[in-house]
C-alpha cells in the first residue's frame, strides 16, 4: 500500500512539472511582456535565461536517465557486487572540471550583456557622446516617483551638458509624478535618485531593475523597442507603503513624446488666466 | 496515540489562525467626549448618539441627507419580488460591480425607512437585509412590481473601502490623522503630520480666505500628492475610486466638524483641569445638553453644510484677473523687493534668501485657543504642530508649482497656517512680481555667490549695465556683489544667459 502511494507520489511531480511547462505559454506565466522583453538588451537577458534553462534541462535529464538506468539495472542483478566509487580520483576530477567548465562558459558568455547593461556605456559616455533623446531624473520617494525632464526639445550633445542639467533645476524643466514618458527606439538615460531610503526602479517588461540609493545618482540606459505602457514598481521593500509605489512607463514615438512633454509644460505654466497652450501662457521671455 | 502524533502538527498550524478575528473599525470620538462623561454623562451620550445616528460606524455608514455629500444614488424600478427580502430590479445607471450596504428607499417612503441591501450586478438581484440599528421596520410583504426604488450610498461605501486601503494608515479610521503609521511620520521634525480632517481645514485650496477646500482641490492633492511630504501621489488611481475617496474624506471631515461644534456648544459642562465639574451643572446640563441640544445640532449641521457648499461655488475661487506678468529680471527684482519689504515681509519667515529660516521662527507663538504662549518657539499650524516655512530654494512646492498655484498661495495664503494671504493689501500686479521672483529662486539662484554663500542684506539681482544713480557707477568685475543696496535698474545679464539650456 504504502509503496504504491510513494510510487504515485513521486511520479505525480514530474507529470505536474510537464503539464505546467506545457500550459505556461497559454497562461502567460512566462517572462513579463508576453514572454518578450521590450528592449533589445532585455531580449538578450532572456536569451541568457533560456540558455541556462537549456543547460539545466540537459543536465537534469542526463543525470535522471543515468540514475534510472543504474536503478533498473541493479534491481535485476542480484549476483554482482556493487562497485564503490568513493575516493576515485578520476571521477572527482571529471565532475569538478565539467561543471566548472559550464560555469566558466556561462560567466564568459554573459559578460557582454552585463557590459552593455552597466559598464560599456558608462565608460564611453565622455568619449562617445551620442545624441540622447531623453534624459529624465527620477527620484524615488516614500511612496512615489517624482520625475523631472529637461525642457522639451532639449538636445544634449555631451555628457558634460547632461551633468550640468542634473546638478540643479533649470527654467524649462518639466515636472511629473508616477508616469514616465520615454521615446521609442531611442536610447534613454534615466538618472535615478532616492529622496529618502533605498528603492528599486523595476520595469519588468523592459528587464530593467536598478536600486536607488540615498545620496547617489545612478544612471540607467535602455532603448524601448515596443510602444505601450509598462508597469513601474518598486522592487526594494522601502517601508510600509512599498506597494503604493505604482507607476507607469509609457513608450511613445519621438514626435508624440515631444508634444506630450510640451503639453505637460503648458499645464505646468498655467497662470489661471491665459488658456494653456497659447504663446502668452508660457511665461517665457525672449532674452 | 493518534491524537498524540497530531498535537505537534496542529500546534504548528495554530499561528495561521491569528489575525482572523473580526476586525471592526470604529470611529473614535474626540477625547473631550470622555472628559464630558465624568461631569455630564447625559451630554456625552447625546454627542455620541447623534454622531452614531447621523454618521453611523465604518461598517454601517449612514447617508445623512442634511449634508452636501454625494453619497451615490441610483434610481430604478422593481421588476419582480420573489419574496419579502429579494427584489429583481432594473437600475437606470447600471453599476458594473456588485455592492452592498446601501440604503434602499421604496416608493415615496422617506429615507428614514431604509434597509441595507446587497446588489448582485450579474443577476440584477437586490437582497434586503433589515438594518440592525436604525431601520424601524423591514418590509414584510413582497414589494409590488413597478415600485420606484432608490439606492443611496454606494459611492460612500466605495469611498470607505478605498480609504481603508489607501489612506487609513496615516489619516486614521476617523480621519483624525492618527493612523498606525502616523507616529513614524510625525517623528520627523521636518515633515508635517498627516492631516486631521476633523476641523474641515485643508491647507492647499483654490478658494478664498475663510472658505473650505472644494472637491477639485482635494482631487488635485490626492492625484498629485503633496511634494516633499509623505502624502504620495495617487496618479494612477481610477477616477471613480478617487471621487469616492474624496466624498468619504468630506464625510469624515463633516463628522469631525459637527462633533467639534457640539463639543464647543457643551464646553461649559466640561470639568476643570483638576476634574471638578462646573458648579451649576444641573441647570447648565438642562439648558445645553437637553433643551438646547437639538438646536445646537441643527445649527452646527447647517453651518457645516453651508461652508462645504460655498466652497464649491466658483465665485469663491481665487483666479487672477490678469495674466502672469512676463518673467523678466525687472519683474523678479520688483518681486524681490516686495519679498523683503516691511509691508509684506515674506523674509520674516522665509528668510532673506528664501531658505525658510526667517527670524520670526525664533519667536514664541500664541495658542489661539488658550491665548497663552507655547513653551517652544516656532510657527504653529491650527493643530498646534510646529511647522516650517517653505525653503524656497528647494524647488519643491507642496501646493503645486504652476504660477497659478503660487499666485493663490501669495493671494490667500495657506489655510490653517501662519502663511497669510495678501489679496487685500497687495496689488495683483505686485503679487505676480512676487510669483516671478519666488519661482526664479531655485532656478537661477540669484542670491548666492559662486561659492554657494548667501548674500546678506539687500542684494543685487543681476549685473547691471546702466545705472539710474550716477554716484552708483561701478564696474562689471563683481566687486560690488555684496553691496547692501538693491540695484534698481537691471537688464538681462551674462549670468542669465549662462543659465539658459544647453
Amino acid at each position: 500500500m504504502s509503496r504504491i502511494f510513494w510510487c504515485l507520489f513521486f511520479t505525480a511531480w514530474p507529470i505536474v512539472a510537464i503539464v505546467v511547462c506545457a500550459i505556461t505559454p497559454a497562461m502567460d506565466w512566462g517572462f513579463p511582456g508576453n514572454r518578450e522583453a521590450a528592449t533589445p538588451l532585455g531580449q538578450r537577458i532572456d536569451d541568457l535565461f533560456y540558455l541556462i534553462l537549456g543547460i539545466v534541462t540537459v543536465a537534469f535529464i542526463g543525470t535522471m536517465a543515468a540514475l534510472s538506468y543504474v536503478l533498473i539495472k541493479a534491481s535485476k542483478n542480484k549476483d554482482e557486487k556493487a562497485w564503490f566509487s568513493h575516493g576515485s580520483h578520476n571521477l572527482e576530477v571529471i565532475w569538478t572540471i565539467v561543471p566548472a567548465g559550464v560555469l566558466l562558459f556561462i560567466a564568459l558568455y554573459q559578460l557582454d550583456v552585463w557590459a552593455i547593461y552597466r559598464v560599456r556605456d558608462y565608460e564611453n559616455r565622455d568619449a562617445d557622446p551620442r545624441p540622447l533623446h531623453l534624459v529624465a531624473e527620477v527620484t524615488a520617494r516614500q511612496f512615489e516617483w517624482r520625475i523631472r525632464y529637461p525642457a522639451p526639445g532639449t538636445r544634449f550633445t555631451s555628457y558634460e551638458q547632461v551633468k550640468d542639467w542634473l546638478a540643479k533645476p533649470h527654467a524649462g524643466d518639466v515636472y511629473a509624478v508616477n508616469r514616465l514618458l520615454v521615446p521609442l527606439n531611442r536610447e534613454t538615460l534615466i538618472y535615478l535618485k532616492s529622496g529618502d531610503v533605498q528603492h528599486s526602479f523595476f520595469v519588468p517588461d523592459l528587464r530593467v531593475k536598478q536600486d536607488a540609493m540615498p545620496g547617489q545618482s545612478i544612471d540607467i540606459w535602455f532603448t524601448v523597442n515596443r510602444a505601450g505602457t509598462f508597469d513601474l514598481t518598486c522592487a526594494e521593500l522601502c517601508g510600509w507603503g512599498h506597494y503604493k509605489m505604482r507607476g507607469e512607463v509609457e513608450a511613445l514615438e519621438v514626435k508624440e513624446l515631444e508634444s506630450r512633454l510640451r503639453e505637460l509644460k503648458q499645464l505646468q505654466d498655467y497662470d489661471g488666466f491665459t488658456p494653456p497652450g497659447t504663446a502668452a501662457a508660457s511665461g517665457e521671455v525672449t532674452r | 496515540m493518534i491524537s498524540r502524533r497530531l498535537i505537534l502538527p496542529l500546534l504548528a498550524l495554530l499561528p495561521l489562525g491569528f489575525g482572523c478575528a473580526d476586525y471592526r473599525a470604529e470611529f473614535v470620538n474626540d477625547e473631550r467626549v470622555a472628559q464630558l462623561d465624568t461631569s455630564s454623562p447625559v451630554a456625552a451620550d447625546n454627542v455620541r448618539n447623534s454622531l452614531l445616528e447621523h454618521f453611523g460606524t465604518p461598517n454601517d455608514l449612514v447617508a445623512w441627507g442634511a449634508l452636501p455629500i454625494d453619497y451615490g444614488e441610483i434610481t430604478g424600478t422593481v421588476l419582480s419580488a420573489p419574496d419579502a427580502h429579494t427584489l429583481r430590479v432594473s437600475l437606470d445607471t447600471d453599476p458594473t460591480e456588485q455592492f452592498s450596504q446601501v440604503a434602499v428607499v421604496l416608493g415615496d417612503a422617506t429615507p428614514a425607512h431604509r434597509t441595507a441591501a446587497h446588489y448582485d450586478a450579474t443577476t440584477h438581484t437586490l437582497t434586503l437585509d433589515p438594518l440592525h440599528s436604525t431601520a424601524p421596520t423591514a418590509p414584510t410583504a413582497p414589494t409590488a412590481p413597478g415600485t420606484p426604488i432608490r439606492l443611496i450610498g454606494h459611492k460612500l461605501q466605495a469611498g470607505r473601502k478605498a480609504f481603508m486601503r489607501h489612506c487609513m494608515h496615516c489619516h486614521g479610521v476617523t480621519g483624525d490623522g492618527n493612523g498606525p503609521t502616523a507616529r513614524y511620520i510625525s517623528n520627523h521634525r521636518l515633515n508635517p503630520q498627516p492631516r486631521d480632517f476633523r476641523r474641515g481645514l485643508f491647507k492647499f485650496t483654490s478658494t478664498k480666505d475663510g472658505y473650505y477646500a472644494n472637491r477639485e482641490d482635494l482631487r488635485r492633492t490626492v492625484r498629485q500628492g503633496l511634494a516633499g511630504t509623505y502624502m504620495p501621489s495617487f496618479l494612477l488611481m481610477k477616477s471613480k475610486e478617487l471621487d469616492a475617496i474624496i466624498e468619504y474624506v468630506r464625510f469624515l471631515a463633516m463628522r469631525g466638524e459637527i462633533e467639534r461644534r457640539l463639543l464647543a456648544h457643551l464646553k461649559d459642562l466640561l470639568p476643570d483641569d483638576d476634574g471638578t465639574p462646573p458648579g451649576d451643572l444641573k441647570t447648565l446640563e438642562k439648558e445645553l445638553a437637553v433643551d438646547g441640544f437639538a438646536e445646537a445640532l441643527a445649527d452646527a449641521t447647517a453651518l457645516v453644510a453651508e461652508n462645504w457648499t460655498n466652497a464649491e461655488d466658483p465665485q469663491n475661487g481665487v483666479l487672477p484677473t490678469m495674466a502672469r506678468l512676463p518673467d523678466t529680471p525687472q519683474s523678479r527684482l520688483k518681486g524681490r523687493n516686495l519679498f523683503i519689504s516691511t509691508k509684506i515681509n515674506c523674509a520674516k519667515c522665509h528668510g532673506e534668501g528664501g531658505r525658510g529660516n526667517g527670524g520670526f521662527l525664533d519667536d514664541f507663538q500664541k495658542n489661539p485657543e488658550t491665548q497663552q504662549s507655547y513653551d517652544t518657539p516656532g510657527l504653529r499650524d491650527a493643530w498646534h504642530n510646529i511647522i516650517r516655512p517653505r525653503n524656497l530654494t528647494s524647488g519643491i512646492y507642496r501646493g503645486g508649482r504652476r504660477p497659478l498655484d503660487v499666485f493663490r498661495r501669495v493671494s490667500v495664503g495657506i489655510k490653517a497656517t501662519p502663511m497669510a494671504g495678501f489679496a487685500t493689501n497687495v496689488l495683483e500686479e505686485d503679487r505676480w512680481h512676487i510669483v516671478n521672483y519666488v519661482l526664479s529662486i531655485p532656478v537661477d539662484g540669484a542670491f548666492f555667490d559662486e561659492y554657494g554663500q548667501q548674500y546678506h542684506g539687500r542684494v543685487r539681482l543681476f549685473e547691471t549695465h546702466k545705472h539710474k544713480h550716477d554716484d552708483h557707477d561701478h564696474d562689471h568685475d563683481g566687486h560690488d556683489h555684496n553691496k547692501p543696496e538693491p540695484s534698481t535698474t537691471t537688464t538681462p545679464s551674462e549670468s542669465q544667459d549662462k543659465k539658459s539650456q544647453p
